[in-house]
C-alpha cells in the first residue's frame, strides 16, 4: 500500500499544479478548488490499485475529478454544500488590474454550463488543453468536442449578453429614480 | 447586412478586423451588444488562463490528504457498509432477519381457521296448536329485514321442530326466535347457535377478522349511556356477556373497563376488542330508565292495518316484549289509530 502510494505520489508530481489550478477554475474559488483537489485525490489512491496503464494516469485523474465535482454539483440540495460568497477572493482588496470583476464576469458565463461543459471550457480555454487531449479524455471524436466546445461558449456568450441587459435595464431604471447619470450613481 | 450574418462573423475568431461587420454594429444595439458579451467573454478567458496562483507544495499536499484520509473513514459502498455491521453486531442483524421472516410469515403463510360465518335459530317440541307454515314465519321475518334466511319445518312424531338459517348476528338469531314466540305463543326456549366456517389465510388476516371494532360518539353522553351502548353494541356482535364500566374523575379523564364472554357453548376463541369514542366532552345526565321502550320506527307506505300490526309485535317482541297486541285502525279521515297492549307478566 505505502509502495502503491509512493508510486502515486510520483506520478501526481509533473502536472500536480496544473491539476490544482483545473480544481480551483472548475469550483470557482481557491476553497472549494482545494477541497475538491483534495477529496478527488484521497478517492484516487484508494483506487490507483486498480489502475492498469499508469501512463493513463493524468486523463484517468481528471476524469475523476470532472466525476466528483459533477456528484457534487448534482449532490440532493439537502447534502450541497454551500459556499457563502465566492470564497476567499484571491487577491482580496488588493485589486489593481480588475481581476475579481474580471472572475465574476467568468463565474456568471461558467454558471450556465452544466458540469461537463464547465470542465471542457476550463480545460480547453484556461489550461490550453488541446481538442486531440480533451478528445482523449472523454473518450469521444475531436468532432464532437470541438461542437461541444462550441455550444458552451455560445451559452457563455448568451448569459453574459443577458447580463449585459439586465445592467443596462438596472441602470436605466437608477437614472429614473434618482435623476442621476449612471457614472454618479456608480460612484455613490 | 443582415444580423443573421453578423452573428455567424462573430464567432469567427478575427471579427474585429471586419469593417462591413463593425458598420453593422454601429446600426444594430442587438448585435452590438452580442459583439460586446463576445469581447467580453474573450477578455475574461483569457485574464483568467493568465492567472497562476501558486500550488500547494506537493510535500504539505500529500500530508494533508493523508491527514485527511486519516480523519474521515474511507466510504464504502452499501453492501460493503452492510457487511462490515454484519461483522460487528451480528445479533442485531440476527434480530432483523427475524423480524423480517417473521413479518412475512405472518402476512404471507396461509393458515385454516374458523370463523362465524352467521347464526341459526333452532325451536324444537313446538305441538300442533303452536305450529305455523314456514312460509308465514319467513314473512314474518323478512318484515324485520331478514330476507335471505331460510326456514325448515321437520317433523318428529306429533311435534314440530323450527330450522331458521342465514341469520347474521347472534342478535338477529334471538331476534327471530323472539318473533317466532310472537306468532305462536310458543313458550319454548329458542336455540341460538353459531356456524362455523374453515377458511384460508394469514395470521394477519385472521387477527383482523377477528377484531370487534366498536365505534361510539359521546357527545353529550352521560357515562350511563356510554355504557350502555358500548354493551348494546358488544351484545349486537355476538358476546353473551359484556360488563361494561364507564367512570369520569374529577379531572374530566373517562375510563372504561370491558369484560366480555361468550356464551358456554360457543367456540373458545381469541378475541381483539377496539373501541373508539369520539367527542368526549362531560355533560351532566338524567338517569335512563331500563324497562322503556325504545323508539320504534316503522314504514307504513302501502301496508295494511294488519301488516303494520305484525311489524309492530314483531320489533317488539325484537325488544324482549313478546306479549304485545297491537291494533291499527284507520279513521275515515285517512289518520292511523294504533293501540298497543303489554302484558307486563310476560316481560318479566
Amino acid at each position: 500500500m505505502t509502495m502503491n502510494n509512493d508510486r502515486f505520489w510520483d506520478l501526481l508530481e509533473s502536472f500536480h499544479p496544473k491539476a490544482e489550478g483545473f480544481c480551483r477554475k472548475l469550483a470557482g474559488n481557491r476553497d472549494d478548488g482545494d477541497d475538491l483537489y483534495q477529496d478527488s485525490l484521497l478517492h484516487a489512491m484508494h483506487k490507483f490499485s486498480g489502475l492498469r496503464d499508469e501512463k493513463a494516469f493524468r486523463p484517468w485523474l481528471y476524469r475523476l475529478i470532472i466525476n466528483r465535482y459533477r456528484n457534487r454539483v448534482r449532490k440532493p440540495w439537502w447534502r450541497r454544500r454551500e459556499t457563502l460568497g465566492a470564497g476567499t477572493p484571491e487577491g482580496g482588496a488588493d485589486d489593481p488590474a480588475g481581476r475579481y470583476d474580471s472572475r465574476r464576469w467568468l463565474e456568471r458565463g461558467l454558471k450556465a454550463l452544466s458540469p461537463e461543459e464547465r470542465a471542457l471550457i476550463v480545460l480547453f480555454e484556461l489550461q490550453q488543453w488541446t481538442v486531440a487531449e480533451l478528445a482523449e479524455l472523454h473518450g469521444r471524436p475531436p468532432g464532437t468536442i470541438k461542437a461541444r466546445l462550441s455550444r458552451a461558449r455560445l451559452k457563455m456568450r448568451r448569459a453574459l449578453e443577458r447580463y449585459l441587459v439586465h445592467q443596462e435595464q438596472t441602470n436605466l431604471s437608477r437614472e429614473g429614480a434618482y435623476g442621476l447619470p449612471e457614472s454618479e450613481t456608480a460612484v455613490e | 447586412m443582415d444580423c443573421r450574418k453578423a452573428k455567424q462573423r462573430l464567432s469567427k475568431a478575427d471579427w474585429s478586423a471586419d469593417r462591413e461587420l463593425a458598420e453593422h454594429l454601429r446600426v444594430c444595439p442587438t448585435c452590438a451588444r452580442t459583439a460586446e458579451a463576445e469581447k467580453m467573454l474573450e477578455t475574461v478567458l483569457q485574464a483568467a488562463s493568465d492567472e497562476t496562483y501558486p500550488a500547494t507544495p506537493p510535500a504539505i499536499l500529500r500530508s494533508e490528504v493523508l491527514a485527511r484520509a486519516a480523519a474521515q473513514p474511507r466510504k464504502e459502498n452499501i453492501v460493503r457498509q452492510i457487511l462490515a455491521q454484519l461483522r460487528v453486531r451480528p445479533r442485531l442483524f440476527a434480530g432483523l432477519g427475524l423480524a423480517v421472516i417473521a413479518f412475512l410469515f405472518a402476512t404471507l403463510v396461509p393458515f385454516s381457521y374458523t370463523i362465524t360465518a352467521g347464526y341459526e335459530t333452532m325451536i324444537h317440541g313446538v305441538d300442533e296448536e303452536h305450529a305455523i307454515t314456514s312460509e308465514h314465519l319467513a314473512e314474518a321475518l323478512s318484515v324485520l329485514n331478514y330476507e335471505n334466511v331460510s326456514v325448515s319445518v321437520s317433523r318428529s312424531g306429533p311435534e314440530y321442530d323450527y330450522h331458521i338459517t342465514g341469520l347474521p348476528s347472534r342478535d338477529a338469531a334471538r331476534e327471530a326466535g323472539a318473533v317466532f314466540s310472537s306468532l305462536t305463543g310458543f313458550d319454548g326456549i329458542p336455540e341460538c347457535v353459531p356456524v362455523y366456517e374453515m377458511v384460508s389465510g394469514s395470521l394477519y388476516a385472521q387477527v383482523v377478522e377477528k377484531a370487534t371494532r366498536i365505534e361510539i360518539d359521546t357527545e353529550g353522553k352521560t357515562d350511563e349511556q356510554i355504557s350502555n351502548e358500548i354493551r348494546a353494541r358488544l351484545l349486537a356482535q355476538g358476546y353473551s356477556r359484556a360488563d361494561v364500566s364507564v367512570t369520569t374523575d374529577p379531572g374530566g379523564e373517562r375510563r372504561i373497563d370491558v369484560q366480555v364472554g361468550r356464551e358456554a357453548g360457543d367456540k373458545e376463541t381469541e378475541e381483539v376488542l377496539e373501541l373508539k369514542l369520539r367527542n368526549t366532552s362531560d355533560i351532566s345526565f338524567d338517569v335512563h330508565p331500563d324497562d322503556s321502550i325504545e323508539k320504534l320506527e316503522i314504514d307504513t307506505e302501502g301496508k295494511t292495518d294488519e301488516q303494520i300490526a305484525a311489524e309492530i309485535e314483531a320489533k317488539l317482541a325484537a325488544q324482549g316484549k313478546p306479549g304485545a297486541h297491537v291494533t291499527v285502525t284507520t279513521g275515515p279521515d285517512g289518520k292511523k289509530n294504533i293501540e298497543v297492549t303489554i302484558n307486563k307478566e310476560e316481560i318479566r
